[in-house]
């Protein structure tokens, strides 16, 4: 059940009609939620649902005892069983024929075939979000940031909510529990700026991301033998606002809709491709992925602390797990390398201290975009002589375009949108709020015919195969 | 929360359904197919509710055509057509389509009686007339089979070999005329079903469509897979003990013109594929038909060139492939001068129409 089908949108209705008739009680509007994000989950693959109850039941009762708990060998003993269980889950499902292809490899070269290993797991969807966000919980248990959740409905529905269940953004169980333990904030304003939000979120992705991608992207990643230099060149910006506005879009789509339930889910994205240098690029990408990197696997590794080179290792190891976390593949494993090596570039420069020129800001951010959107090409082509192909065909520096005008005012208007000022947004929000809810509808009904119009393949959100 | 909470929404719900409504009162009385109005919409139903007596489908007669008996009586022989919307062609009544011109033809002709079992049906692909035939053949005993078909073979192999979905080595599924994947939940094909949805799919989309980076072929590997379907329809003939027609497919503009189709004909083949060029779609009909050609030389099968007799005649077409009148005529002549005075029954019926020494091949 995508975000952008008929079928979310029944089911939304549905779901916001049921929480409004049990709205006075807070434990039905918890057994409404819970039952809709369960069903929503079901909806991709009803087998994996046992999985998901099973390691809400197992953490939850692991944070009770680890709360309780004061010994601290038997609390360690605790924190590591629950770690292995998930880290468990995630490495089979996700990443077990990836390293039994690796060992083949090597045990091909003494003759020993180890294919017959390998086995046909269907990856359960948004494993690698909600995996993260058991983890986040029991580690905050264990670290007595937090007091654990002693409801279990409650636990159950801030792992599987559903408008973040598939991809994300990652909320943390401190951000999330206690607006459960209140009664949700729905108002008119709140309600019509998520309506707001939630439309912004479809626009990006059928009428930005969905048109890059359909109208010349895929064509020209599928063969960029056919195309001049100028159109790989044009085509990688395509890919560059394509992903942005997919995965933004999504995210955006789930704040708004977890907004007209009176629930506040966390940015995740903040106009990246304006960023400075890399480091500035990861603290505006997927924020709720990179700060959980940083907070739970940069800074145990040792952070900034220690020699650069210590320093470096850190950077490199979160930064390839980090790209190992989008999925098992090679390509993934060089994308974080390559930002990995990107950030121990950054951070082996020295810092200056005379402040930059709005030129050099201008020029910064243009070499960051291209560094970033030269990343893009790792993250998507999963041959490396499919990457050779595309890196020999821009070498080429041939002109001319065979792509369409459409294509082009498309680019442009992705790129516009992403330069707007992030002020113009709150503004617009509370002057579009205030129109008459007749004129709202009238925008909102004419942009659902013109996502009917636009749409040619009907594909899926890209961050749903991680 | 209230209802002034949800103003916006409920006001979103309401407008839709309005325009739905609207536009399905639009089509109504324009004589269209609307979902809430389909009763008393010009479809294979109204013609069958209006003569229920003589037309199918029906429960028990599952084909667009005059309702015969189950049993083959001995001195008639049945034609059995295998296509798809060129065939059904719901606009008109079952004796205006070609394979009702067909049995009228024949049957004013040849000395024998002749059935027709209209076996087509909007939407059809070959896989789907092989599976009809191999499920119901062996009940409704058809003399000869009929193929003709090609477009939307063409739309299903442009998207399995150009588009998103790959090729699964599986039998294809039952594709649809409107480009979109087959809706698999009923609550998609609901909502693909409404008015709004297919005039936007119809007026917009195949604009947008035309705008992307769009193949000017359909590539080798979907000929051999188009080449594997004709042969297992074959397959299934011979399992029927019928005889097997193959017909080239007639469009309203050849390769010759492929450089300057009307803009009405691009429309047309971009609202059924998103895929493939229309200069593309050109150049694979031509090939296709090169294709059935050889398969019919090979196999010695019986070969109506449609193509040569009709193609660029845009008298004949209303669109790129479906006909009109004149065209579903011209098809019925076709045929029934290849299938005229041969005795069925007595002998091979059809050796003065197959190639020297390929007789025995195609029962």
């Amino acid at each position: 059940m995508n975000f952008n089908s008929a079928e979310f949108m029944v089911f939304l209705t549905v779901v916001l009609a049921a929480y409004a008739a049990v709205f006075r009680s807070a434990r039905l509007r918890d057994v409404v939620l819970l039952c809709a994000s369960y069903f929503f989950y079901m909806s991709w693959n009803w087998k994996y649902a046992g999985l998901i109850a099973g390691s809400t039941v197992i953490d939850y009762w692991i944070s009770l005892r680890l709360h309780s708990e004061e010994r601290p060998r038997v609390r360690k003993w605790l924190l590591a069983v629950s770690v292995s269980m998930n880290l468990g889950i995630l490495a089979v499902f996700k990443y077990y024929n990836f390293f039994i292809d690796l060992a083949g490899g090597a045990t091909e070269l003494f003759g020993l075939d180890i294919s017959w290993l390998r086995h046909k797991f269907l990856l359960p969807i948004g494993i690698s979000f909600y995996t993260f966000e058991t983890l986040t919980y029991t580690v905050d248990v264990y670290k007595r940031v937090i007091t654990p959740e002693r409801n279990l409905m409650k636990f159950a529905l801030y792992l599987t909510f559903f408008p973040h269940l598939v991809a994300g953004p990652i909320v943390r169980a401190a951000d999330f529990l206690p607006q459960l333990h209140r009664t949700p904030p729905i108002s008119v304003d709140r309600f019509q700026s998520g309506i707001l939000l939630a439309f912004q979120g479809l626009f990006k992705k059928v009428v930005l991301a969905d048109l890059l991608a359909g109208l010349a992207v895929d064509a020209v990643f599928a063969e960029p033998h056919r195309f001049s230099s100028f159109d790989l060149l044009i085509a990688l910006y395509g890919y560059a606002f394509q992903i942005y506005n997919d995965f933004s879009g999504y995210t955006d789509i789930a704040r708004g809709v977890s907004k007209m339930f009176g629930f506040e889910l966390p940015e995740n994205f903040n106009r990246p491709y304006l960023a400075e240098n890399v480091r500035d690029f990861w603290s505006r990408w997927h924020i709720s992925l990179s700060t959980w990197l940083r907070d739970y696997l940069y800074i145990p590794l040792g952070g900034g602390r220690g020699t650069p080179g210590r320093v470096r290792t850190n950077l490199m190891i979160t930064m390839l797990l980090g790209g190992l976390w989008h999925g098992a593949a090679l390509n993934f494993l060089f994308w974080g390398g390559y930002h990995g090596a990107l950030l121990c570039l950054a951070h082996a420069r020295p810092k200056r201290d005379r402040a930059i020129t709005l030129t050099g800001r201008l020029s910064n951010r243009v070499a960051c975009f291209h560094l970033i959107v030269f990343g893009w090409l790792l993250f998507r082509i999963g041959t490396w002589e499919g990457l050779v192909e595309y890196v020999q065909g821009l070498a080429r520096f041939s002109g001319g375009s065979a792509l369409s005008p459409l294509f082009y005012a498309v680019l442009l208007l992705a790129a516009g949108c992403h330069l707007a000022p992030q002020a113009w947004s709150p503004s617009f929000t509370g002057w579009w709020i205030r129109r008459p809810a007749f004129v709202q509808a009238v925008a909102y009904a004419g942009l659902i015919l013109v996502f009917c119009g636009t749409t040619l393949d009907t594909p899926s959100f890209i961050y749903f195969q991680f | 929360m209230t209802f002034r909470t949800a103003s916006v929404y409920i006001w979103i719900i309401v407008l839709l359904g309005g325009v739905e409504l609207a536009l399905e009162c639009r089509g109504h009385y324009r004589g269209w197919d609307a979902p809430l109005f389909r009763a008393a919409a010009i479809s294979t139903k109204a013609v069958g509710e209006e003569k229920p007596a003589r037309y199918g489908p029906t429960r028990e007669f599952p084909f667009r055509s005059e309702i015969v008996s189950r049993e083959r009586p001995a001195d008639t022989s049945r034609l059995w057509v295998a296509s798809a919307s060129h065939a059904e062609d719901v606009r008109l009544s079952v004796e205006e389509t070609f394979p009702g011109q067909a049995a009228h033809l024949l049957n004013r002709t040849s000395k024998r009686h002749w059935q027709v079992l209209n076996a087509s049906r909007s939407g059809n692909l070959i896989a789907t007339n092989t599976a009809d035939l191999s499920r119901l053949g062996a009940r409704w005993q058809p003399s000869v089979v009929v193929l003709y078909q090609m477009s939307i073979d063409i739309v299903d192999l442009s998207r399995q070999y150009l588009g998103a979905t790959k090729p699964s080595g599986k039998p294809s599924r039952q594709g649809d005329e409107s480009g979109e994947a087959v809706p698999e939940s009923a609550l998609r094909k609901a909502a693909a079903e409404t008015t709004t949805y297919t005039t936007l799919k119809a007026n917009v989309t195949p604009w947008i469509a035309g705008q992307r980076v769009l193949a000017d072929d359909l590539g080798d590997a979907a000929e051999h897979d188009f080449e594997r379907r004709i042969r297992n329809f074959l397959h299934a003939v011979r399992e029927s003990g019928a005889l097997a027609v193959l017909t080239t497919f007639a469009t309203s503009h050849g390769k010759e013109e492929a450089g300057r189709l009307p803009l009405s004909v691009r429309q047309f083949m971009l609202r059924y594929n998103r895929y493939l060029s229309p200069e593309g779609w050109v150049r694979s009909v031509a090939r296709f038909n090169g294709i059935v050609r050889h398969i019919a030389s090979e196999e010695g099968v019986v070969l109506v060139d449609c193509e040569q007799a009709m193609t660029s005649e845009v008298r004949y077409f209303r669109d790129y492939v479906h006909f009109t009148p004149a065209g579903h005529k011209k098809v019925a002549e076709l045929l029934s001068e290849k299938l005229r005075g041969v005795p069925l029954d007595t002998g091979h019926p059809y050796s003065e129409l197959l190639p020297e020494g390929r007789a025995g091949k195609n029962r």
